[in-house]
């Protein structure tokens, strides 16, 4: 009967299994992973780090742009001071007060007794009238004109 | 033993290990008073040594009048300090001297030799620096020299309404007026900065810190209108220059709802004026409608008037007859005037403003009831319009010892009893809305962090009904409109008012050369939209009564109130012909 050839007993090769990684990969895989969690951390942190400066610097310009609001309000607030706005508009722009406008009709006398005691009346004084200026006194000469 | 040693302990070896051992029980005892017994206590002075704490000032809330106006807001600003231990060095603090006199205008000399006045600690050079100068000296970063945040308080209208806006002091605290009597809702809560710190106190970068952001304090609007309270000071200050008199008050108020537009006091002190080191500046400084009664002499007649009326006792025709004196127990009421009318209706009383007719009213109406509606207007009791110091004024009842049958007849002409300026003009704003009694008000809104308060409106009573309320608003304008040449009439206005004159009290009675001239009126007449309160003290220029003196300071401000507010004339105009 023949006979295979009896194949040479070799050595298998020793596959390595699930259960058996070389100590070297597992070494680096770990330092890998170290060094993975690592940068990350490092990256975080500085990723952190930046945006904690950014926010810093934010808030401060908010702070700095709040407090010019609050002092350009507060010099908005006194230049409209009602003091000065009346003293500008009389000084500088000649402006007078308003007066109510009096309108005036007289069609009867002017009664002859007053109800209060005399003395305790407040009676108006005659506002003496200011003179006319050179161009009205002018324009008594137009025929028509009084 | 083979190497000579002994194989078992020495008394030597015994007596160090004893001795260790002891050394090691007492380090752990001692480990363990410090690490557990006490560690609150040394954790607590180990972040007293490495833990410094700032504070963060807080915003101070704006004070607003009723157009949104800021009469009291505030600004940042910084405060400079210079650090004594790191000036020590000599060198550096002379250039640093001079480089900060630079920046502050300052002295140099005097600077280096404040800066080097102690070894240690903060000295103060500059407080309330504006803010754009304390940022570019902190750009500059001198040696020595450290910035902190501050704020300055800020009154764009001056002294307008100082008694009632108030003043902040150097710490921040409100010191009268609103910004005392609402220092809790202007003050924010200050923030922290908790740091570690070097050995010399200075923050280290980088470590342990935690801050916490301050809260702006709130807003408090008013029911103050600038321009308003700028008319009623302006004439205020004119009549008691004009009469030569001691002091005065001038309150506007809208008598539909009780809101205070105006609240004006002569003397007064505001921000600019006030000296905090003047022993008599509360006299200056407070709100003079609120804290300070007076006798309201005739105005009072209004309110005598009022509680007969409404009683049905009587009405505008009703008469009586006025021999110009009446004598109530042993006491003899005489006429201001000493004048003697014969038989006169109600309305010529008011108008006339008689003694003896308000007299006659009280016995119609009798003391139990007089009290009861005076009590019904307010009298004798605080308005609790929410300022500081306010009185509740002063009135003998019945059931009181000191009350004679006197005390009905001169309270019936306001003589005898004192009530504020505030609680007069809020007794007569019930003729002025149809008998209810509005409790004054002169906060409108308050705008904190947890949500905007406004007050609204209330409606204290109703002393009398709508149709005595009428009647005696119909009397009152009678007063002004029905008398020629009144002092209160306003051209192109229907007006209502009462004078009032009044002596001033002495504790030996009355001083009989000295009287309060008063005026209380509303406008227009028919549909009110202010009401005013004149009040001018001691007046010495020869003019004494309330119609010579307040009425016509009454017509001048209700008049500028009425172009301010846009009100149309409510009559045909009438007055003396001024023509060229």
């Amino acid at each position: 009967m023949a006979t295979l050839p009896r194949i040479a007993a070799r050595t298998p090769v020793r596959l390595p299994s699930a259960n058996h990684i070389p100590r070297t990969l597992l070494a680096a895989l770990a330092l890998l992973v170290v060094a993975a969690v690592g940068l990350l951390q490092v990256m975080q942190t500085s990723q952190a780090a930046t945006a904690g400066y950014e926010f810093g610097a934010l808030e401060t310009d908010r702070r700095d742009l709040s407090a010019q609001v609050r002092s350009l309000e507060a010099q908005i607030a006194q230049s409209a001071n009602e003091g000065q706005m009346r003293e500008l508009a009389m000084a500088r722009l000649g402006m007078v007060p308003a007066t109510p406008s009096v309108g005036i009709k007289v069609d009867a006398a002017a009664p002859s007794r007053v109800t209060l005691p005399e003395r305790y009346v407040v009676r108006p004084q005659p506002t003496p009238l200011p003179p006319l200026s050179w161009w009205e006194s002018l324009l008594r000469f137009v025929p028509g004109f009084k | 033993m083979a190497d000579g040693r002994p194989d078992h302990l020495t008394w030597r070896l015994r007596l160090l290990a004893t001795i260790v051992g002891l050394a090691m029980c007492a380090l752990f005892v001692r480990l363990g008073m410090i690490q557990i017994v006490d560690h609150a206590k040394y954790a607590e002075e180990a972040a007293v040594t490495h833990k410094g704490v700032d504070t963060l000032p807080a915003q101070r809330g704006a004070i607003l009048d009723a157009t949104g106006f800021p009469l009291a807001t505030s600004v940042d600003t910084y405060d400079v300090y210079i650090d004594a231990f790191l000036w020590q060095q000599t060198t550096k603090a002379q250039k640093a001297s001079q480089q900060l006199a630079d920046e502050l205008r300052m002295d140099s000399r005097a600077l280096y030799a404040a800066g080097t006045s102690r070894k240690t600690g903060d000295v103060s050079v500059r407080r309330q620096l504006p803010y754009e100068q304390g940022q570019a000296l902190d750009k500059k970063d001198i040696w020595g020299v450290r910035l902190s945040r501050s704020s300055q308080r800020i009154y764009p209208e001056g002294d307008l309404a100082g008694p009632v806006v108030g003043l902040v002091g150097l710490d921040g605290k409100g010191l009268w007026g609103a910004e005392a009597d609402f220092d809790s809702i202007l003050n924010g809560k200050p923030g922290l900065i908790s740091s570690e710190r070097d050995a010399l106190g200075r923050p280290i970068s980088f470590a342990g810190r935690t801050e916490r952001d301050p809260v702006a304090g709130g807003e408090v609007q008013l029911t103050i209108d600038r321009f308003i309270q700028g008319i009623a000071e302006r004439n205020l200050n004119a009549a008691v220059q004009q009469y030569h008199a001691k002091s005065g008050q001038i309150i506007v108020m809208n008598p539909a709802t009780g809101a205070i537009l105006a609240m004006a006091t002569n003397p007064s002190a505001g921000p600019k004026t006030a000296d905090l080191n003047d022993p008599k500046l509360f006299d200056r400084v407070r709100d003079r409608g609120v804290t300070d009664m007076y006798e309201p002499g005739s105005v009072l007649k209004t309110l005598t008037t009022a509680a007969a009326i409404d009683m049905g006792k009587v009405n505008p025709n009703s008469t009586y007859n006025d021999t110009g004196s009446v004598t109530v127990g042993t006491y003899k009421i005489m006429n201001w005037d000493f004048s003697a009318n014969g038989t006169t209706t109600v309305t010529q009383f008011l108008q006339k403003s008689l003694n003896t007719g308000a007299v006659w009213l009280s016995s119609l109406i009798g003391a139990k009831d007089f009290y009861r509606y005076m009590q019904a207007f307010g009298l004798s009791e605080p308005t609790h319009v929410g300022l500081s110091g306010e009185a509740e004024g002063l009135m003998r009842l019945p059931n009181d010892q000191a009350w004679s049958v006197v005390d009905l007849a001169t309270n019936a002409y306001g003589q005898g009893l004192a009530a504020t300026p505030l609680q007069v003009l809020t007794a007569v704003n019930v003729f002025a809305n149809g008998g209810k009694l509005m409790r004054p008000y002169i906060v409108s809104s308050e705008v904190t962090a947890s949500g905007v308060r406004t007050f609204q409106p209330v409606e204290v009573r109703r002393p009398v009904s709508a149709q005595t309320a009428a009647t005696v608003g119909e009397l009152m304008h009678q007063v002004v409109d029905g008398v020629d040449l009144h002092g209160a009439q306003i051209p192109g206005y229907d007006v209502a008012g009462k004078t009032g004159t009044t002596l001033v009290s002495i504790p030996t009675g009355y001083d009989l050369d000295s009287t309060i001239a008063s005026f209380a009126g509303f406008i227009p007449y028919k549909n009110p939209r202010i009401s005013v309160l004149i009040k001018i003290d001691q007046p010495t220029g020869g003019l004494n009564l309330g119609g010579q003196v307040a009425a016509p300071v009454f017509a001048k401000t209700a008049a500028e109130i009425m172009q301010y507010l846009g009100v149309a004339p409510t009559k045909a105009k009438t007055g003396s012909l001024a023509a060229r």
